[in-house]
């Protein structure tokens, strides 16, 4: 399952150090999940003589393979990437799942002038929805069927393995999770998906001039006005075949050719191909085999199809396997974070240190005021507001709702955007709160309601970053109640209002408001000392999700799943500050002349009121509740079984036998009902 | 506008429960809460235990006033001096007149402590002590 899967990226360490829990997985792995989910992504094409290699692996396209190692990637350069597919096919991807690609303007008043399609520019419209909330609904229910079928059998056998069904159950959760931040389609609002490499993979036994036509084809795109090709750094990757004697000459050939050719530089991989070659060495490779595992992160369509990543995990030699992780790690460490670098450098010196300088807020005051409209003085008769010419004063497209890729604003979007993938949140932070006055001015409001998500974002992260959950000490992290009473909760409402409200963006209202509760779990989760900022950040956690549960934003499936977490934010309060501490009865020491107890059934009962009140189980259980008669008995009757055993776990824990519970377990009451229809 | 008062003992067990309605703005005193919440009733109130347990702490009153709320639903809530919660589940915020109920209530539940035939923490059926509560709701709420 997918709690599984996440092993081998380094989180068993997470998982070690946290208790299992069967209302949900910890949000430390969530906030592994949304880490890993925001990275750089490097675009794969490839030739058709590359495929037949790649299908030497088992795999239909060189994407694929690349894709299978996406993972070791993660352990060996410390930095995680994704591939995908290049960005024009994604776009052309989303025009065809969305049947036709709406054009989706900010202020509403681009499809009422019928400019529907022109997105800019050529062919591409604005993407309206990171995914297809449908699908996800339909992901869903397949996910908990899968689920539900290993529950059943497990808790049909006499001994109950309560740490795998712990682990069965939490993987539902983890899945939506990690699906509501894996999309990759490109949007206009930020650049996390935009590719920052564009590999070009050919084999040996091509020609100059399939590379060539292949690297000529891409640069003649025409993408949208939003996206901008320069910043993608194209390069090329031969494929050679270890096994074959000329191979590496072919390779070294074509490298020559096309840098004496096009100028473009190029790599070479050399890999032991299983089945082509000389019969000794392929013989060779094929007995010592490794395993690859399927991408953490498909999208929610990849994942429906299930025609990708069918396969968990695929053997391939050990030496070919060795060869490529060593090739991707030297291309993300030698050629992909230079080459971001480089630009966070550039940028930084010819856009934000100008915006920042004296002189520089001065013109940027003047800008602003000699383009206020067509009122203004200076563009008086000379009204060229909703043009999609990038030569007109202002670098936002009122009318289609989107900012020009190559305009200083959105220069410095991508520029925080890079410094968040490199994990620079501090940076990542500073940069966007450059902008937040200019798209606010702007009124684009979808992408002021994306810098303050990843503003936000990046505060929580790097807050929870400051500690460890380890650190008992607890120096604080920063995020006091006044800050998220003063700064936080307006913006949250703000990217709410704006993403849900006033452009109808489901999918990026789940993300936004998910992840950051996700975030605020983590934080409550990684502070152990103070049980009042704990108790701050679960509130807060809840807020937020409770905000999903009661927008009418998912479907009753999900609505579920969200209530279940709830209950688990609720279980989680002031879980560190009890279990650190636990409740210690003073015992009689007989050496020390302290008699033995005595029993004495008249004698007040010794109760521990250390914790008294800092609990939530109660309300865990009413959550738990709250989620059974949400997910149905009778549509998913394993969910609703294993949640209601749980609830009376919850219950158990408050005072009294549970003979003084039994007023919830009433004939007409609702635990009662869930209870006769499972059983 | 409808309630649900709950007495809850030591061990969240519930000593007496009623369900009524409104007699002002020319209500019945039947109470009108739909399916769904009157289901959860109970659960809504056990769930404010243990906001009541927090609060108790930070608050030398009996009266705790309005401590939880539930999808409109509020929950006010009194401890007596021996840690027995009064919880009434209403839809209408109307504080004073709950704390006149609520204080009349304990003054009922004080002379019921003092029967002989009846022990702390056990539930209340007497028939009598019913008739006063719904009495006073009807005065009060």
């Amino acid at each position: 399952m997918e709690a599984r899967s996440y092993d081998r990226g380094g989180l068993s360490i997470i998982e070690g150090m946290i208790l299992k829990d069967i209302k949900g997985p910890s949000s430390l792995i969530s906030k592994q999940i949304v880490i890993s989910a925001f990275c750089p992504k490097i675009a794969v094409s490839c030739t058709e003589h590359s495929k037949v290699v790649a299908g030497a692996f088992g795999f239909s396209t060189v994407l694929e393979l690349f894709r299978y190692f996406e993972s070791s990637a993660v352990v060996t350069s410390k930095l995680d990437v994704r591939f995908v597919k290049p960005i024009h096919d994604v776009l052309e991807e989303q025009k065809n799942v969305e049947g036709q690609l709406r054009l989706h303007s900010i202020l509403g008043s681009g499809a009422a002038h019928g400019n529907s399609f022109s997105g800019g520019d050529k062919s591409f419209g604005l993407p309206s929805e990171l995914f297809n909330m449908r699908s996800l609904e339909t992901l869903a229910n397949d996910v908990i069927k899968d689920v539900d079928s290993e529950l059943r059998e497990l808790l049909a056998s006499e001994q109950r393995d309560s740490e795998k069904v712990i682990d069965l159950q939490n993987s539902i959760y983890t899945k939506y999770f990690t699906k509501l931040v894996s999309s990759t389609a490109p949007s206009p609002y930020e650049t996390f998906n935009h590719p920052i490499l564009q590999l070009f993979v050919a084999s040996a036994d091509d020609d100059a001039l399939s590379l060539k036509r292949l690297i000529s084809d891409w640069k003649s795109l025409e993408l949208p006005n939003w996206i901008d090709k320069d910043e993608i750094l194209p390069l090329a990757i031969i494929i050679v075949n270890k096994n074959v004697a000329d191979d590496l000459q072919r390779g070294l050939r074509l490298q020559e050719t096309l840098k004496l050719d096009m100028g473009i530089k190029s790599s070479l991989l050399s890999v032991s191909v299983p089945g082509i070659g000389d019969d000794d060495v392929v013989e060779e490779t094929a007995t010592k085999l490794a395993t690859v595992h399927k991408p953490i992160f498909d999208t929610v369509d990849e994942e429906l199809n299930r025609v990708h990543f069918s396969r968990p995990t695929v053997e391939i030699p050990l030496k070919s396997k060795r060869s490529v992780e060593t090739f991707l790690q030297e291309i993300i460490q030698n050629v992909m974070v230079p080459f971001m670098r480089r630009k966070i450098k550039l940028w930084t010196d010819e856009v934000v240190a100008p915006r920042k300088s004296l002189a520089g807020r001065l013109f940027g005051a003047g800008r602003k005021w000699g383009n206020a409209g067509s009122s203004s003085l200076f563009s008086m008769g000379d009204n060229k507001k909703g043009s999609p010419q990038p030569q007109t004063m202002s670098s936002y497209n009122e009318t289609e709702g989107y900012y020009y890729a190559k305009s200083p604003d959105f220069l410095i979007r991508r520029l925080g955007d890079w410094s968040f993938m490199l994990r620079d949140y501090k940076d990542s932070y500073t940069t966007y709160e450059l902008l937040k006055k200019d798209f606010l001015n702007d009124k684009a409001w979808c992408h002021l309601s994306s810098l303050q998500e990843f503003m936000l974002i990046s505060l929580l992260i790097g807050a929870s970053n400051r500690i460890t959950p380890l650190d008992v000490a607890g120096s604080g992290n920063g995020i006091t109640p006044k800050i998220i009473h003063d700064l936080i909760n307006p913006m949250v409402d703000s990217i709410y209002y704006s993403y849900f409200s006033r452009s109808n963006l489901k999918t990026y209202t789940l993300r936004s408001v998910i992840v950051l509760a996700e975030l605020f779990i983590a934080l409550s989760q990684s502070t152990v000392s103070s049980s009042t900022v704990t108790e701050i950040y679960c509130g807060q956690a809840i807020r937020l999700l409770r905000k999903i549960v009661d927008g009418n934003i998912v479907d009753s499936t999900f609505k579920g799943k969200l209530m279940e977490r709830i209950a688990y934010v609720y279980g989680c309060y002031y879980r560190a500050v009890v279990e650190a501490s636990p409740p210690q009865k003073p015992t009689p020491d007989p050496e020390n002349g302290d008699d033995q107890p005595i029993a004495n059934v008249l004698k007040t009962h010794y109760k521990n009121t250390d914790h008294l009140g800092e609990t939530r189980h109660r309300k865990s259980a009413l959550w738990l509740l709250m989620a059974c008669r949400q997910l149905d008995p009778i549509i998913k009757p394993v969910q609703v079984k294993v949640l209601l055993d749980e609830i009376d776990v919850q219950i158990a824990q408050g005072e009294g036998d549970p003979a003084d519970h039994m007023w919830l377990y009433r004939e007409n009451q609702l635990l009662s009902k869930l209870k006769t229809s499972v059983s | 506008m409808s309630y649900y008062f709950a007495m809850i003992g030591t061990k969240d067990n519930p000593i007496y429960e009623l369900e009524i309605g409104t007699y002002k703005q020319s209500g019945d005193g039947t109470p009108k809460f739909p399916t769904e919440m009157k289901e959860l009733n109970p659960f809504i109130v056990h769930s404010a235990l243990d906001i009541v347990e927090e609060v108790q702490w930070k608050n030398n009153q009996l009266y705790l006033k309005t401590i939880d709320s539930f999808y409109g639903y509020q929950v006010s809530a009194y401890v007596t001096p021996g840690n027995v919660k009064f919880m009434l589940l209403h839809d209408v915020k109307a504080e004073e007149s709950i704390r006149q109920f609520f204080i009349e209530i304990n003054d009922l539940y004080v002379k019921m402590l003092l029967s002989p035939f009846y022990n702390f923490n056990e539930s209340i059926k007497s028939g009598s002590f019913d008739m006063r509560v719904r009495l006073l709701a009807k005065k009060y709420l």
